[in-house]
Formats: C-alpha cells, structure tokens, sequence
C-alpha cells in the first residue's frame, strides 16, 4: 500500500513538473507556431521577478505576481519588436527567439549577477500513513491541475478564446470577420510568457535562482509540447503530461532519475515517430484500430457459430 | 455605398487588378460576372481587405477605406463569405455563427436568427463545422456573416460545390433580404440561374477591369452567357 502511494505521490509531482514547465510554452508554440526558445528565460524572469519582489518587502503572494508582471510585460515588448514580424516563419522564430533567449540570460547575469536570493519556501510536510510528503510539491500538483483547468475554461467559454481559437487556424478569415487578429496575437504570447513567469516564480521556491534558471525546464517543455501536438493543445498538454510522467516515474523507482529522463525521451520519439502530429492523433489511431479489431472479432465468432 | 476608383491590386509581383473602376448603389444587388482567372475572387478580396490596393481608392458607405485593415472594413459592415467558404473547420457550427457578431456597427442578431434562416444549422449547432456537407457550410458562411447586421454583403461564388436546391434557397434569400431589409449585395458568381433569379445589374469582368454593364435578362442569350462565363 506504501509502495502505491509512494508511487501515485512522485507520478503526480512529475505530472505537476511537466505540465508548469509547459503551460507557457504549448500556447506559444502550440497554438501560435512559434519557436520560443526564450520560453526558459521567461521563466527566469519570473523568478527572478519575484525574488526582487520578495526583498522590496512584498509579502510572497505579491511577490510572485510581480514576476509574473515582469515576464509579462517583457514578452509584450518582445513581441511587438520582433516576434510580430515572423508570425508563419518557423525558423525564423527559432533563431530570433534563441537570441533572445542568450540577451536576456547573459544580459541578467551582467546587470544582476550569478544568482539572486532565493525565495522561502513557506510549505512543510504532512505525514500520511507514518510517509510525510511536501506540501509545496502537492501545491504544485493542485495548481498544475488548477491552471489547466482555468486555461481549458478561457479558451473554451471567452469571446477571447474563441477569437484566438479562429485567429490561429484561419487568419485572414478571422480577421475578415473583424477580429482584432494583431491584438489577439500580442495578448496570447503575453499569456504564454505570463504562464511561463508564472511558472519559473513557484519553481523558484525551491530551487536556486539564476540567470541560466530556465535552461533545466526549456527541453523538457519542447518535448511534452512536441508530443501534444497543436490540434487541441489543452487536452494534448493533459494527455502528454500524463502519460510521459507516467513513463518517467515508472523508470525513475525502477532505475534510476537518470533513467527516468531517458525514458521519457525515447517515449516522446517514439510517440512523435508514430504520430507526428501529436499523442491525440495517436490516442486516435489506437481507438480506431481497436474498435476495428472487435468488429472483426466480432464478425469471427458470428462465423464460427453460423457454421457450428 | 461601394466606390472602387482606379485600382490596381494583386499578389506580389502578378497584378490582378487594373484600373478597375465601379460603384454598387446602396439597395443593389450588383453581380459581378466573368470567366475563370479575371480576377473576381482579387476583387472581393480587395474589397474586403486582405489584398491591399498598390493605387486607387476604395469607398465604403462615403468614407475613404483604402488604407483600413478588413477588419476595420468588416467592423464597418462588410460582410464577407469567400469562395470556399472559410469556415473554421474545428470549431462548431455554433462557435463559427458566434464569431460573425463583430461584423457591422449595430448590436448582432442573436443566433436564433441564424438558426431560423437555415434550420439545420440550429438542429446541429454543436456538430464541428468541418463534418458538414459543402451546401450546409455553405448556408453557415452566408449566415455567419448576417448575424453581424452588415450593410453590404459580398458573396464570392456562393453556388461553387452546392447542390442546386440549396443555390435556390441562396437566390432566395439575397432577394428576400434584398426586399426587406435593404441589404446591398455584391454577388461574385458564374451560375446564370442564381445571377438572373436576384441581381439587378451585371458587371463584367475582363482582365482585371469592367468592361461592360448590362441586365442580367441578357445572360439568357447563349452567346452573351458564353462571352461573360466559364461555361
């Protein structure tokens, strides 16, 4: 019974760890088609945000909204420099965002130095059935869920997301139909670099903040946004997470951490090699092949009994 | 309520449009007729604005448009339905009715209206658009851009794909909204029955210009129907 729990307890951490790391990223390059390879160091600035919040003497809630402010506010800018100008050219992204992502890692560690202070961690441990478990990494299991879940709910029930929804297949349509298509634009990266600020603030509770902060969760962001595919990126983000978490943890008590990781990698190629276009498509293909495989189950014993 | 003076427009270094000059009366239903590769579908795409005119002027109910964004146009009342239909094929047919509401200056019609118009979209409003036949996206496209109160509707090849009935209904419809509610209509079109059952006036394109304007009746004349469409 330990040994379940144990397990069900590092599945949902790893889960929580996917899913955080990603947000940002699947509605920036899910949704949006591009490349950002700055997505760490929105991350970054969101840590760091926040710890200068904290030592301005803001209680920790404000701070962290002060560095989800801040990876904000320079991903807007970003955005209406220089990622406006290669909407629909994918490596043209790839290299404009890598260079960005190299100023603002290098340009925090001239400005503000190697590390920052680190942000207090104010979770303890709770003891269930004589195992004690942290309550920050079960807070990140909740707000992996929670973001989900709120982000599911903008994109399905706004007039935002729905405008954003149209603005990504059909541009030129949306924007024949008197859809702001520019703003629509400028607010989703903004809120693919909010999620990431976001996210590398709560990661900062318990890790060392520094410029190169964000480099830890960059790859594994691409490869669960790769494995969720774009053609509906929350349910692609759910299904990914799940299932490479699952993968990694299933290694990681197995093997080892190690392992776990390149589990999780060959999994994603794996996934990728059969699907190129994501885990959803994939889940798709394996329905369609069962229901086939029972209809001519199906259709066998029907022939057997007819001849008996 | 539309004035294209002098335009030139088309895709990069390949002009379409030449000089291209024509004004469609506020109440009309003006159908702009041509053979394939004239430039029909350049045109309503200049219209509306997602081709940018290089020279020229566009007037749209007596404000100078020409350097506006379609959006900018399509806020201002124009409705737009592309040949093809531009539906977004993932989203439900409700959700595409849904996005037509930032058509046009007035406060949308409610999806009801829609859902009158062509029952079946209502019986499958929660159906994904893409799933549907051709004639009922078709029926989806010409209503979404109606929920929108738009004062000019520009229709690109409505009849192309569309089993005849539903052609009717469309010729209908253009006639019926035509009558009573006033709503111009530029009709971009090659079926001679769809043109003669509600246009009042056809234009004809010939290499980018219009070259002649004469009553629909005188599509019924083979030779004049073979001069001015693909057929």
């Amino acid at each position: 019974m330990g040994d379940i729990i144990s397990f069900a307890y590092q599945y949902a951490d790893s889960f929580a760890l996917l899913a955080l790391s990603s947000i940002g990223l699947v509605i920036i390059f899910g949704m949006m088609g591009v490349i950002n390879m700055a997505h760490g160091e929105f991350m970054m600035i969101g840590a760091f945000g926040a710890s200068f919040g904290f030592q301005w003497g803001l209680p920790l809630s404000l701070a962290i909204v002060t560095g989800v402010f801040a990876a904000t506010a320079i991903g807007l800018l970003l955005e209406r420099l220089v990622i406006r100008k290669l909407y629909g050219r994918l490596l043209y992204s790839l290299v404009a965002t890598w260079g960005i992502s190299l100023v603002l890692s290098q340009g925090a560690l001239v400005l503000i130095g190697p590390s920052v202070p680190s942000l207090p961690n104010p979770f303890g441990t709770v003891s269930v059935g004589g195992m004690n478990f942290s309550v920050y990494r079960l807070f990140l299991v909740a707000l992996a869920i929670a973001l989900i879940v709120t982000l599911w709910a903008l994109m399905r029930f706004t007039n935002f997301g729905l405008h954003a929804r149209a603005t990504m297949t059909e541009p030129d349509m949306a924007e024949a139909l008197g859809v702001r298509t520019t703003r629509i634009y400028m607010v989703t990266f903004g809120l693919g670099a909010a999620l990431a600020g976001f996210a590398g603030a709560i990661f900062g509770l318990s890790a060392q903040i520094q410029p190169t902060f964000g480099a830890a969760y960059t790859p594994i962001a691409f490869i669960v946004v790769v494995v969720a595919g774009s053609r509906n990126i929350i349910a692609g983000l759910l299904a990914s997470a799940l299932v490479l978490a699952l993968v990694k943890t299933s290694f990681t008590v197995g093997f080892n951490i190690l392992t776990g990781y390149v589990a999780m990698l060959v999994t994603a190629l794996i996934i990728i090699r059969l699907s190129p276009t994501g885990i959803l498509d994939l889940i798709g293909k394996l329905k369609a092949l069962a229901s086939q495989h029972r209809s001519s189950t199906a259709g066998t014993s029907a022939e057997e009994t007819k001849n008996a | 309520m539309l004035t294209l003076t002098s335009v030139y427009a088309g895709y990069d270094s390949t002009p379409v449009l030449h000089d291209l000059t024509f004004e469609v009366r506020r109440g009309e239903i003006a159908a702009f007729i041509g053979r394939n590769g004239v430039g029909k579908t350049t045109l309503a795409r200049t219209v509306i604005g997602l081709i940018k005119p290089t020279q020229g002027s566009i007037l749209f109910a007596d404000e100078d448009v020409t350097g506006q964004p379609a959006r900018s146009r399509a806020r201002k009342g124009v409705g737009y339905v592309p040949q093809g239909r531009g539906i977004f094929g993932d989203l439900t047919v409700e959700d595409n009715l849904k996005l037509g509401r930032t058509i046009g200056p007035l406060a949308p019609r409610p999806l009801e209206y829609a859902y009158d118009m062509f029952p079946i979209l209502g019986e499958r409003r929660s159906q994904i658009a893409g799933t549907m036949s051709g004639g009922q996206q078709q029926q989806l496209a010409i209503a979404r851009a109606l929920i929108g109160q738009p004062d000019l509707l520009l229709l690109d090849e409505p009849s192309d794909g569309i089993q005849p009935n539903i052609v009717e209904q469309i010729g209908e419809l253009c006639t019926k909204l035509n009558r009573d509610e006033g709503l111009t209509i530029c009709l971009i079109e090659q079926n001679v029955d769809l043109i003669t059952s509600c246009a009042h006036r056809c234009l004809l394109l010939e290499k980018g210009q219009i070259t002649q304007r004469f009553s629909p009746d005188k599509l019924q004349d083979p030779e004049v129907a073979r001069m001015a469409l693909a057929i």
